[in-house]
This record gives C-alpha cells, sequence and structure tokens, in this order.
C-alpha cells in the first residue's frame, strides 16, 4: 500500500500510470462472487511438501512497511536538485 | 524480520537515493535497538538508489560545518542536501517497521530462490576507441566498441508463508541504478521498485510487503547505450524494468520451496579505506574555477571544480570507517557495502562465496560514493565515476577490500540446507492413476489395425 501511495500522491495531477496501480488492487467489482478458482495469492508448488529436515523449528518471520513520502519541500523540486552533479552533467539521469 | 529463537536479523529496504550513517543509519539502529532490542550489527538498511526519492542523501546536516565559509556556501547552498526533517521521518519511520515486524512474526515457512533477468539492465560504461572508458557515450556513437563490464543479472528472492499457505512477504535483491524516474522525470515516486512491486502483488497478494534491496549497481543501469532504437518515455521504463525483475521474481516464489532456514548469523567489520587525494595543484584550480560563475567556465567543469573543493575539505576532516556487514538466512548471505559499487565486485563476492546463495547489497548503512574498478581507474579507464568528487574519493583497491572483508565473514559461517521437496512414493506395479505407478491406460502398445 505505501510504496503504491508514495508513487501516486507525489504525482502531478495523478497524471502517471501509479493511479492504475489502485483500480488494479481494489478491484473494480466488490460485488462480484468469487470463483472458487481464486485465491487471494498464489500458492508454490512446493508449499507443505517440503522434506521435514534436520532437527530444528521453523524460523519466525514479520513483515511491515511504513510511508516516507515527503511533503514539497520549499527549495523547489528536490528530485531534480538531487540529480545535479549526477544528471545534470550527464544531461540525463541514468 | 526473521527470527530463530535465539537471533534475530532485520533486512531494511527504503526507497531512498543512499542512506548516511551518521545521519540515520546510527540513528535508526539505536531507536530499534533501545525499542525492541535487536542488535545493530543485525540490521541492515539498504537503499534503493532511487533517483525519485526525498531529499536524504548528498550533502547531510552540518557535514561541511567544519570547512571554511566559502566551501560552506558551496555545499549547503549550491548543492544537493538532504532535509533535516525528513531525515528524521525516515528515521523514525524505519525503527517503527521493524519493530512492527518483530511484533507481528510469526512461525513462516521461508524458501529462497536465483532467478535471471538479463533484459533490463546494462553497463553504463563503454570502451572507446581512443582507448578511454566513457560513462553513458551516447547512442549510435561510431566511437563505442563495446561493453566495459558485465551485468549481474540475477534476482535473489527469499519468501514467507504461514501455516496456512498466506503470503506473508519477501525480499527481492536485484542490480540496476533506480533511475527510471516515472512521470515527468521529476516527479517523486518509488521509481522501476514500484512496478516490480506492483508485480509481485498482483500474484502473491494487494497488500503484501517487499523489501527491495540494491545489488552492485555502480556501474549499471536501465540504459543501453549500444541499443539503435529509440528510448522509451520513462514511465514506461520504469514498467518494463519493474516489471520484469517483479515477474522473475514471482516465478521465483513459486519455485522455491518453503520450508526450515537455519541458522541466522550476522556479522560486520569496519575498514579504514584511505581516500584519492586530489592534487595541491588540482584544488587551487578548482578553487580559481569555482569562484567564477558556470556560466563563464561551463556548467560541468564548474561542478567538478565544486566536487573537488568539497572533497578536499572532506578529507581535511577525515574519511569515515566503511562497515561491511554479512547477515545468513540459511543458505543465502546478504552482504552490504555502503558503496555505490562497481558490478564486477559483486560478481567477484559471489563466485569465491561458499553460500549457494549469495546476494550483495550495496548502498546499504552509508554511504561512501562510488568504486570504481582498479582498471577503471587506470590508464584505460576513466568516465564519470572515476573523476574525483564527493561522491568519489576512495582508493582504487577499495573494492577488493571490501569484497575481502565480505569473504572473510561469510568464511565464519556455515550455509544451512536449503529447503527440498518431499520425494515421491517408491514406484509401484499396483495399476493405478498418475503418480508412483504406470497409468494403466498409458502403458499400452500402439495399435494398427
Amino acid at each position: 500500500m505505501i510504496r503504491r501511495e508514495f508513487l501516486e500522491r507525489n504525482t502531478l495531477l495523478g497524471a502517471i500510470a501509479g493511479v492504475g496501480a489502485r483500480s488494479f488492487a481494489d478491484g473494480g467489482n466488490a460485488a462480484r462472487e468469487t470463483s472458487p478458482l481464486e485465491s487471494a495469492t498464489f500458492v508454490p508448488e512446493y508449499f507443505g511438501r517440503a522434506e521435514p529436515g534436520k532437527e530444528g523449528q521453523l524460523l519466525k518471520a514479520g513483515f511491515a512497511e511504513r510511508d516516507i513520502t515527503f511533503p514539497p519541500m520549499s527549495r523547489g523540486s528536490t528530485t531534480g536538485a538531487r540529480c545535479e552533479p549526477r544528471c545534470l552533467m550527464m544531461g540525463r539521469c541514468g | 524480520m526473521f527470527d530463530d529463537g535465539t537471533m534475530r536479523v532485520a533486512l531494511v529496504g527504503t526507497d531512498t537515493v543512499d542512506i548516511f550513517k551518521e545521519t540515520v543509519v546510527d540513528p535508526a539502529r539505536k531507536l530499534i535497538q533501545q525499542r525492541c532490542g535487536i542488535s545493530p550489527q543485525a540490521v541492515l538498511i539498504g537503499a534503493a538508489h532511487n533517483h525519485s526519492g526525498g531529499p536524504i542523501g548528498d550533502v547531510q546536516p552540518g557535514q561541511y560545518d567544519h570547512a571554511p565559509q566559502f566551501v560552506q556556501h558551496l555545499a549547503y547552498e549550491e548543492s544537493p542536501a538532504a532535509d533535516r526533517g525528513y531525515l528524521q521521518r525516515v528515521i523514525e519511520q524505519i525503527a517503527a517497521a521493524v519493530c512492527e515486524a518483530n511484533e507481528n512474526r510469526a512461525e513462516a515457512y521461508c524458501g529462497v530462490a536465483t532467478g535471471i533477468e538479463d533484459k533490463v539492465a546494462f553497463c553504463r560504461r563503454l570502451r572507446m576507441k581512443n582507448g578511454l572508458t566513457y560513462t553513458h557515450p551516447g547512442q549510435g556513437n561510431p566511437d563505442i566498441i563495446g561493453f566495459a563490464d558485465p551485468i549481474d543479472p540475477q534476482v535473489g528472492v527469499v519468501g514467507a508463508w504461514d501455516n496456512n499457505g498466506r503470503f506473508l512477504g519477501c525480499v527481492v535483491n536485484f542490480t540496476c541504478h533506480a533511475t527510471t524516474n516515472p512521470g515527468s522525470g521529476s516527479d517523486a515516486s518509488a521509481n522501476w521498485i514500484h512496478y516490480m512491486e506492483r508485480v509481485i502483488r498482483g500474484a502473491m497478494g494487494a497488500e503484501v510487503p517487499v523489501v527491495f534491496l540494491q545489488g552492485a549497481a555502480g556501474d549499471v543501469t536501465q540504459v543501453d547505450n549500444l541499443s539503435p532504437y529509440a528510448y522509451p518515455l520513462n514511465t514506461q521504463w520504469a514498467q518494463f524494468v519493474g516489471g520484469r525483475v517483479g515477474a522473475e521474481a514471482v516465478k521465483e516464489l513459486l519455485t522455491m520451496v518453503p520450508g526450515r532456514l537455519s541458522p541466522l548469523n550476522a556479522a560486520s567489520q569496519l575498514l579504514r579505506i584511505k581516500p584519492r587525494v586530489p592534487s595541491p595543484e588540482h584544488v587551487r584550480e578548482a578553487y580559481a574555477l569555482v569562484r567564477q560563475s558556470p556560466e563563464e567556465v561551463g556548467r560541468t567543469r564548474w561542478v567538478f571544480a565544486k566536487e573537488t573543493v568539497m572533497l578536499d575539505a572532506l578529507i581535511k576532516e577525515g574519511i569515515p570507517e566503511v562497515e561491511v556487514q554479512a547477515i545468513q538466512l540459511g543458505p543465502a548471505v546478504f552482504v552490504s557495502s555502503p558503496c555505490e559499487l562497481f558490478c564486477k565486485f559483486g560478481l567477484d563476492l559471489k563466485a569465491k562465496s561458499h553460500f549457494p546463495h549469495t546476494y550483495v547489497v550495496a548502498y546499504a548503512n552509508g554511504y561512501f560514493g562510488y568504486v570504481p574498478t582498479e582498471e577503471a581507474l587506470g590508464p584505460h579507464g576513466g568516465g564519470y565515476e572515476t573523476r574525483l568528487t564527493s561522491d568519489s574519493f576512495l582508493e582504487p583497491t577499495a573494492g577488493a577490500q571490501m569484497v575481502q572483508a565480505g569473504l572473510e565473514l561469510i568464511a565464519r559461517m556455515q550455509p544451512g540446507e536449503l529447503p527440498t521437496p518431499q520425494k515421491a512414493p517408491p514406484f509401484s506395479t499396483t495399476p493405478g492413476g498418475i503418480g508412483a505407478t504406470a497409468w494403466d491406460y498409458g502403458n499400452l502398445p500402439p495399435q494398427l489395425d
């Protein structure tokens, strides 16, 4: 969610393709019944079918993300500023 | 965040251009240790090298306070600079994310796999007929001989699922500058990494976290100087790079075997690496140039002169130690460097590693600029990354020193076993369906009558 917002909320007039990500992720028709063939996620071929292995326990894993979107800055385009010297010197970013 | 019961390690990816140790990494690690007790040595904080991210890189608050007033003016007023408030926001959000991950950690089936994506990234340095190497010499340039160095096409993926097969998230490692800059080119975004994440989420779940760790991309970008065709627009380019890397990551997530990963390990080493010092004459000339206007002397000359003056001040203050870190997840190891390592160093490290899956993370735990190969700094080298600037100043052997340090760290670690699929049951001659028996509709001779 956050990386998508990071893209969208900083985009002038929402004019870039990140807008498409919203409809992509949110679904266009909430009333539509879900097919039993659909699942929220693809499951790997071998999920639940690994050899038990030697002694030991499963790892615990945790994931999280945070928004680091920044507000407009007073010094103009900070990303443009970022690109000097690297990008201005080369005449392009890359 | 991964926990084996005796140790916890955290892998943090940020959609930033680079992160400095003193202003982001150390404060964030300190908060993490205070709030959830994870050792600083076990926390890897990487930057995606996102050229369309927030104001976090280049000149840091207070970095040139020791320098003469004129140099301070060049650094703080004439150069891209980090925003103090934004730095604090990133520190807080890194700590908050790690602590939330720590809180919600649960038993997980984890897997590791490495795919290949070789159509989106290119060495941006090319050998020229004059015997030198140039950065971005331009499409169609008749003096180009060929690419100076290889790329690293590996897409490293670590995935995690809960007991019910619900995807918890993944870590992706790939080597390509984040310089596609979708939108107008100056819009803020997560760059091509956004589209990589979008593809992964399309298959694995709309809200799943994707941690991206950039590889040794110092000389690797999306730009193919040998392409005869016009380049795509920025957003198309971002979709192309991110889409293909994301698709490869999905393929590997579907192919890997989720199971037990162990052991966990973390180690780091601080290196005292000498700088390349601009000569007194070079510094004098730079001062003379930069006291004039960019219009008078030409913008490129002026910027390089400014950089020389700033580097001279940085070196006089002393170069901090460089942290090389290794974090092991069973059969995989992440080796990090706080530099824009040229790709060849990443390939060297991988080739010499005894781990089946070795992932190099550049731009991590600090920032010390470009680290070119010794060849690039030699008589047939050259190009943007090899000029003496505040973004390129470590001695020619710096990359080799970091590779050696990384190898020494992982030499102390023993790779864990890669989860393997259950074996098929023994073959049976009892008639039955498809499986470990012959299909009784299929084990028949042909008929011609």
